[in-house]
């Protein structure tokens, strides 16, 4: 098992993913790296760019916060194949592609045999930008299509706000889609459904797998009907749902007004008398 | 030389402690020793009331349990740390912030750039040194209240006034910075009358003298 480092000031030519020399790009270290391998990337803001075959590998921050991939508003994807962990990564400013391209801007399309598993720990994605293609179900910012039996999305301590849902007006517009069984769990998670309008999100889960979520707050702000699932069956527990249409119950699920600070501008820490604090479970 | 005892306050633990000499006659030789008086720990846990009643010999650590603050006793006085302790239950919150380290949430509402659910009582709103942003609020040394929106300092402008008159009407009027009177703001005639009963101040100029001119009516034709 390997370490490569890539930093935003690398060279994909002269580096040679050490410290001293990193590299540029993901791709970069994904040609020149084997399974098991781990990429650290020093903190700074990177460009999201395409880059395909990420299986099997770590993608970590140098400090969990401090690294940033911006798309710039660019229609560009991550292909996430079988068990790639990424952690303390925020993503911003990326475009949902268009039917030819890679489709979602994490996952997989007609992957065959690929089982799709990656695990987002400590990130955050905010700002994302939906698209207008004709291929509704796959043009989104997570998901995999046609999946091979055994996919899975997991989160852990992750953020999520202001993300567009297809611009097209489709009546279904989720965060995550798939036509087969993908499970997803998220763990520890607050997903913000911050965009108003023709483009906010309908949806949060569109498969016909297995959700489980654990100490997580899910929250509407979008003024309009946000459902938590099409298809699939939800296990919750100790989760705040807050305006969510569908919303699982469980152990400890509260449906109440998480009370961020200022949901308005993007602050989603908790007020003091928010309900969701010291009501989690021990994990 | 003596042994004694002493609650570690970092394990939590006694530790057996051993001297040249004996540190103080609350300590007890384990060889077998009677103690006398009172064993005191490094920090005293009682009410507000109890430790403020106490003179301990040297600098003392203590514990409110009403009012749940933590007080030193540094010889002389006892200070209180100005903040309250909150409960902390094992459970963590619910959400990102917590568990992915973006954050712990503050239960007394003090975070590193907010506070939060608090009212204020008391205070000056002074200059503003960051760099502004939308919502912001100031003073100015030239005596100006603002608020930054839109992009800019706005100045919030105070001293105005709705005037029921003598007919039971209402004039919109206002007091400029710096002037005495109050002045109706389509005609800048003041609301204070002359001798004569009109305005002494008309049209915002004012003549000498007791009396005022006529109001003059400026503008078309008659």
């Amino acid at each position: 098992m390997a370490t490569y480092y890539i930093s935003p000031t690398g060279n994909d030519t002269t580096g040679n993913g050490s410290l001293s020399l990193p590299w540029l790009t993901v791709q970069r270290f994904i040609t020149s790296s084997i399974a098991n391998d781990t990429l650290i990337c020093l903190n700074g803001t990177y460009t999201f760019a395409n880059t395909t075959g990420i299986h099997y590998r770590t993608i970590q921050a140098q400090t969990n916060g401090s690294v940033i991939f911006d798309g710039n508003g660019a229609v560009c994807a991550w292909q996430l194949q079988t068990a790639p962990v990424i952690t303390g990564i925020t993503f911003r400013n990326i475009k949902t592609p268009g039917r030819d391209s890679y489709s979602y801007i994490f996952g997989l399309t007609s992957p065959g045999a690929t089982v799709g598993s990656p695990t987002f720990n400590n990130c955050v994605f905010h700002s994302m930008l939906g698209n207008n293609g004709t291929a509704k179900d796959r043009e989104l910012v997570f998901g995999i299509w046609s999946p091979a039996g055994g996919s899975s999305f997991t989160f852990n301590q992750c953020l999520f706000y202001n993300i567009q849902g297809h611009t097209s007006g489709a009546v279904i517009r989720p965060l995550f889609g798939s036509n087969g069984v993908v499970s997803i769990n998220l763990t520890g998670c607050t997903i913000a459904a911050t965009v108003t309008g023709v483009t906010a999100l309908t949806h949060l889960w569109r498969t016909s797998g297995l959700i489980t979520v654990k100490n997580i707050i899910a929250y509407n702000g979008s003024g309009a009907t946000l459902n938590w699932k099409d298809g699939g069956t939800a296990v919750a527990t100790y989760s705040d749902f807050y305006l969510i249409t569908g919303a699982p119950t469980g152990a400890g699920v509260i449906t109440s007004n998480p009370l961020f600070i200022d949901p308005v501008n993007y602050d989603f820490r908790l007020r003091p008398t928010s309900p969701c604090i010291d009501t989690g479970v021990l994990l | 030389m003596g042994f004694g005892t002493a609650l570690n306050i970092h394990t939590g633990k006694f530790d057996l402690v051993q001297s040249t000499s004996v540190l103080d006659d609350r300590y007890v030789n384990v060889t077998g020793d009677t103690m006398t008086g009172a064993l005191l720990g490094h920090i005293t846990v009682d009410t507000k009331a109890n430790i403020l009643a106490l003179s301990p010999a040297g600098n003392q650590l203590a514990y409110a349990t009403d009012t749940t603050e933590f007080y030193l006793y540094d010889g002389s006085n006892w200070k209180v740390a100005p903040l309250e302790l909150q409960t902390e239950a094992q459970a963590p919150d619910m959400g990102a912030y917590e568990a992915g380290g973006l954050g712990i949430s503050d239960k007394a509402g003090y975070y590193s750039d907010v506070i939060t659910d608090k009212d204020l009582s008391s205070v000056k709103l002074k200059e503003y040194y960051r760099t502004a942003g939308e919502g912001a609020v100031r003073t100015t040394t030239d005596g100006e209240f603002q608020v930054y929106l839109n992009g800019v300092w706005n100045d919030v402008v105070i001293n105005f006034r709705l005037r029921e008159d003598s007919d039971g009407n209402y004039e919109f009027e206002h007091n400029p910075v710096g002037f005495d009177l109050w002045y109706e703001i389509m005609s800048g005639n003041s609301d204070i009358l002359g001798i004569d009963g009109k305005p002494i101040i008309q049209q915002y100029t004012t003549s000498m003298g007791a009396y005022q001119r006529d109001i003059i009516i400026n503008g078309g034709t008659f």
